[in-house]
């Protein structure tokens, strides 16, 4: 399978939120400002936006990566998070407080980062990087932390930095995602209320809060 | 401008105020609130908002505002994470969004040249903060055991909280093999006082304490500086220095809203944190003949172990860091200068999901499978001592940063004395979940706190501010906050940075009424 055969240009639907985790995002237990940024972060990406950061080729590119880096089938099927639109969203924010020395500014990291794996993906494999089967890409990911050969922009150190951000950017949203907490039982958000701030009662090993989400 | 269009802003920009105090985190709090007792003008300039903290929020993504978020260029051999890892701005600092982890500095890392022959002795010894920070546990309220194991006499103004998942497993695990620990010192309360809720185990700490039970400098010394007059000006970010033709500080420059202000001052104390009070005096260039602005950085090495156990732990709940040992403040079999402490540790999903996607390097169907087993992991960090090196520094880089001031490059290696450190502290943490009957267990080398940058010491050459803090060169110049450590100790930070600000505090009154 190929990562464009998963139709990347469009992205799949995004996953459900469960009825048990949306009933306790609208309990006491959850402020109204916690409630309101989970809210706004189920709506889709606005796809404008992302055009605006990166190029529609560069965003395939990383939906294709980002597929194989934090693939989402065992927990959500033929659903998916749209990891990939927000990370270019997140890069068209402003950054989180630093970056390692050695790599550009994180949009240009990301940009040339793509373009030296899609080097890399034409000289091993004579095809561009989203053309690429699932097992390509992913021999292509694995030679990056022992030191992928690139005559591409980024060296090698510089590639081995940016896929720890690139992991980092992928998993930080996914485990935000509303969706996530609820399939796995997460219950973070949870710490009170408006009115009464309530944290949580039973506290310790196998000590669960009857109100609190399972898996 | 006048100074009165800065929202809050008591005195105006002409005023000769008596003390400026820029930041105002876990140095410039007390600082603050002792002048202000005092009587002094004070004003302190803030660089950060000033939060409601009924309105801070357990998402991790939104809590980050209360990050340093200009970028950092981090570099060196172990290039520091800096964001929500190493930052902190807002009105109270980093102290918003710490872990309210309150060991005291052992003795003997004051003393660690004396000791090994590595690192450096501080100019005062522990006998000599002891009772400042005795003073700051009775101001800003600590929860822990009757009776403490390693200092049976120090005492707590309320009982530790609730034991949660990785603190049982850490107390199991230690048990099993002889090493002693316990419910650690906590800065929180869990009595509530008129002020004050108790603690409700909700394991936010790191996002903000929204009732607040954690002892933090905003609703302790900051609360009490301002019902005495002190000035705080939030979204203040300071950027220039000005002298008169002694050499004096006469005005700091700062930025609010676009606009530049100047406040005049005849005492100026710097609590930017130990990069950017370097940063400010790179820029300027003051307070550097000793060339020592920048250099000496430190940061704890930060290991941390996990492992999966088979019951639920959710990592969430509970006061995150509740369990410690300061058995390994000096192994008996270690092979390097100083030691450690470990702490057992609750952590929220993000945080933890960055550290497994950075640290554990999964990646594929093994990253997305593990980021599921969130509700059964445990973990246990370490905090140890990390020798000074010239080589660690804060430079400025060549690109532009807020007003102008350049982005500052952090460089970091660890040598070979943190390396040994971290590697036996990874065999401890992973004995102890072994014991406690963990399974897939792992390790992470990382590193937390910014530390050095403005040392203190007896010499001129060798260090930028004398044993209170006040600068060599400047003679109204101050510096309190954890730049002028000249070591990093294996404690915590906040607690001693805290007491020096008191000890300076009443130092730069004496002075001034001498
Ligand atoms: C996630 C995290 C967890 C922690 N947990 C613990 C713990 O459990 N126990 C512990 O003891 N310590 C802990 N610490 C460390 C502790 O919070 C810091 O060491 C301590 O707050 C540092 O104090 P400081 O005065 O040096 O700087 P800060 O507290 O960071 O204060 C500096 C202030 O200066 C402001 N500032 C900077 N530059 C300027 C400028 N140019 N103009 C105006 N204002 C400026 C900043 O906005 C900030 O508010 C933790 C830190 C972090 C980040
Ligand atoms: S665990 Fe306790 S101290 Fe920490 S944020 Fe929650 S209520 Fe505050």
């Amino acid at each position: 399978m190929t990562c464009r055969s998963g139709s990347p240009a469009k992205p799949p639907e995004e996953p459900e939120v469960s009825e048990a985790f949306l009933a306790l995002l609208d309990s006491d237990h959850v402020s109204a400002r916690t409630r309101t940024i989970m809210r706004q972060r189920m709506a889709t990406p606005d796809v404008v936006a992302v055009g605006h950061v990166l190029s529609p080729v560069l965003l395939e590119q990383l939906r294709c990566v980002v597929s194989r880096v934090l693939p989402q089938e065992r927990v959500f099927g033929t659903a998916a998070i749209d990891l990939a639109a927000r990370i270019a969203l997140r890069l068209g924010s402003g950054g989180d407080g630093w970056r390692f020395a050695i790599l550009p500014p994180d949009k240009r990291a990301y940009e040339l980062a793509l373009e030296t794996l899609d080097g890399a993906a034409r000289r091993q494999h004579g095809n561009a990087l989203e053309t690429l089967p699932n097992d390509a890409l992913d021999a292509l990911l694995a030679q990056i932390v022992p030191g992928l050969p690139s005559d591409g922009p980024l060296n090698a150190d510089q590639m081995r930095a940016w896929f720890s951000d690139l992991r980092a950017d992928a998993v930080q949203i996914f485990m935000s995602y509303p969706a996530t907490q609820a399939a796995f039982g997460i219950s973070a958000i949870a710490t009170g209320g408006d009115d009464i701030i309530q944290g949580f009662s039973r506290i310790g090993t196998d000590q669960r809060d009857a109100w609190e989400p399972q898996a | 401008m006048g100074a009165a269009s800065v929202k809050g802003a008591r005195y105006e920009d002409d005023d000769i105020v008596d003390a400026v105090v820029v930041g105002t985190g876990a140095g410039g709090a007390p600082v603050l609130a002792q002048l202000a007792r005092a009587g002094l003008k004070v004003v302190a300039l803030e660089a950060g908002p000033r939060f409601d903290s009924r309105q801070f929020t357990p998402d991790e993504i939104i809590a980050s505002e209360f990050y340093w978020q200009e970028e950092r260029l981090s570099g060196g051999h172990t290039p520091q994470a800096f964001g929500g890892n190493n930052s902190g701005t807002g009105v109270g600092g980093s102290m918003l969004h710490y872990g309210a982890f309150l060991p005291r500095i052992d003795a003997r890392d004051f003393q660690l040249f004396s000791e090994t022959g590595r690192g450096i002795d501080w100019p005062i010894s522990r006998e000599t903060l002891l009772p400042y920070m005795m003073q700051v546990e009775r101001e800003i309220g600590t929860s822990g055991p009757d009776s403490y194991i390693w200092e049976p006499e120090r005492r707590f103004s309320s009982p530790p909280p609730p034991r949660n998942a990785a603190c049982e497993a850490m107390l199991r695990g230690c048990e099993a093999l002889g090493i002693r620990a316990s419910d650690g010192p906590a800065g929180l309360l869990t009595r509530a006082t008129a002020e004050r809720e108790a603690c409700v185990s909700c394991g936010a700490c790191h996002q903000g304490c929204r009732n607040g039970a954690k002892s933090g400098v905003d609703n302790t010394f900051l609360r009490r500086a301002e019902a005495d007059g002190a000035d705080i000006r939030p979204g203040c970010f300071v950027h220039g220095i000005e002298t008169d033709a002694h050499g004096h500080v006469c005005a700091v420059v700062y930025r609010h809203d676009g606009v530049d202000y100047r406040q005049k001052c005849r005492l100026l104390v710097l609590a930017a944190g130990a990069v950017e009070t370097a940063r400010l005096l790179l820029h300027t260039g003051l307070a550097n003949s000793s060339e020592q602005v920048g250099r000496n950085y430190m940061a704890h090495p930060s290991p941390q172990v996990w492992g999966t156990l088979p019951g639920e732990t959710r990592p969430n709940k509970g006061y995150p860091s509740l369990a410690i040992t300061e058995d390994m403040i000096r192994p008996a079999d270690a092979r390097f200068a100083g030691g450690y402490l470990i702490q057992s540790l609750g952590m929220m999903p993000v945080t933890w999901g960055t550290l497994v996607a950075r640290g554990r390097g999964l990646w594929g169907q093994a990253l997305t499978e593990y980021l599921g087993h969130y509700n059964h992991v445990v973990g246990l960090g370490a905090h140890g001592e990390c020798l000074p090196h010239s080589d660690n520094r804060v430079v400025l880089s060549d690109e532009p940063g807020m007003a102008g001031v350049p982005k500052p490059l952090i460089t970091f290696s660890h040598g070979p004395n943190e390396d040994a450190l971290c590697a036996h502290a990874i065999a401890t943490m992973t004995a102890i979940l072994e014991a406690a009957g963990a399974t897939d267990i792992w390790s992470v080398s990382r590193d937390a706190h910014m530390i050095g940058t403005c040392r203190m010491g007896d010499d001129p050459d060798h260090a930028v501010v004398d044993p209170f803090g006040r600068s060599f060169d400047v003679g109204n110049l101050w510096i309190c906050d954890h730049s002028i450590f000249p070591s990093a100790t294996s404690a915590n930070p906040a607690l001693a940075i805290m007491a020096l600000g008191l000890r300076m505090a009443e130092h730069m009154l004496a002075m001034a009424t001498a």
